[in-house]
């Protein structure tokens, strides 16, 4: 059987096991992606003539509530990983699981945010202000969502990799930790940016 | 064997540190908030608190504090290149070429002419509850 090179043994010339370098890679591009789309809102808000208040606008105690869910979930992700490392699988399962159920709650909770604005009529054609408002936190709700999905699968069908190839098994769930600590790090700007200021 | 397992029950302490200051530097932010500051001041302080927040992630959680070289090569690159294209972007706000700050002021006067629209189509309701009235 044809097996994938360095997914466990670092390579000699980049000194890192592939996938570790492949999400770093990747995280790179969701850096340009993501500050893209924050210097746009910085040159939309110089040029605009007025621009709302984010808490006059926004549900700041939500918004503080679900930044502290974020957080937990994030230190739920290492601690997933710190399990597996130290071979407790039932922790792992119970430290994942409530990262899982985090990122839920946080999606419910942000879909009560957009539920409450739509149900005023408010959609990103109000203004330019709420345009920057449903591209950021939208764009960073898909890549929660996202999120979940593997990390759902690494909780359930793709957690029988524990049994066949366990250090493979603790590398995947470090590189999906990488991205989920990057997703609340990306939140960790928008909060202030969209809400405070 | 004891030897690792000591890093392990230091490393996840640590990590508990480190949620606790970012859930009170969360807090802070708000509070931060509520001052009656400037918009400069007021801009200059959510950053700070939010890029010591990221750093606190980046470097405990991401594990930044001891990679590899080749991560923080590609992550200079990165840093280079985004730092590049926020300046570029919001110079644009300041440097535009001849003639088209008058078209921003146009498009400006255009968009108070389609307000005077909205208002016609208030009348136009003002009618619709007349007829109703005859």
């Amino acid at each position: 059987m044809e097996m994938i090179p360095y997914t466990v043994e670092a390579r000699k010339d980049t000194g890192l096991y592939n996938a570790k370098l492949g999400i770093w890679l990747f995280l790179a591009s969701e850096v340009m992606l993501f500050g893209g789309l924050f210097s746009s809102y910085i040159l939309l808000r110089l040029g605009a003539p007025v621009w709302p208040h984010g808490k006059d606008v926004l549900n700041v105690p939500l918004g503080t509530f679900n930044t502290m869910v974020l957080i937990s979930s994030s230190v739920t992700m290492v601690l997933a990983w710190v399990a597996l490392k130290q071979k407790n699988f039932p922790k792992f399962k119970a430290t994942l699981g409530l990262t899982i159920l985090c990122s839920l709650l946080f999606m419910v909770v942000k879909g009560f945010e957009y539920g409450a604005k739509f149900s005023h009529g408010i959609f990103p054609r109000e203004n330019t202000y709420y345009a920057i408002y449903y591209t950021l936190t939208g764009l960073h709700a898909l890549h929660i969502i996202g999120g979940v999905v593997v990390l759902a699968y690494f909780w359930g069908p793709g957690s029988k990799m524990w049994l066949t190839q366990p250090e493979r098994f603790t590398n995947r769930i470090e590189v999906v930790g990488l991205y989920w600590h990057f997703v609340d790090l990306v939140w960790i700007f928008l909060f202030p940016v969209l809400y405070l200021l | 064997m004891s030897d690792t397992a000591h890093d392990t029950s230091k490393e996840v302490s640590n990590y508990f540190k480190v949620f606790g200051s970012l859930a009170v530097l969360t807090v802070i932010t708000v509070a931060i908030s509520n001052l009656k500051v400037g918009v400069a001041l007021a801009v200059f302080l959510a950053l700070l608190v939010a890029t010591t927040k990221a750093s606190l992630v980046a470097s405990v959680f991401m594990h930044l504090n001891h990679e590899k070289k080749l991560i923080y090569v590609v992550l200079g690159f990165t840093a280079f290149f985004f730092v590049s294209m926020v300046i570029l972007l919001v110079i644009s706000n300041y440097s535009t070429p001849e003639g088209t700050r008058n078209l921003n002021m146009d498009y400006r006067v255009e968009q108070k002419a389609g307000h005077h629209g909205h208002a016609e189509h208030a009348d136009h309701e003002h009618h619709a509850e007349a007829g109703a009235h005859h």
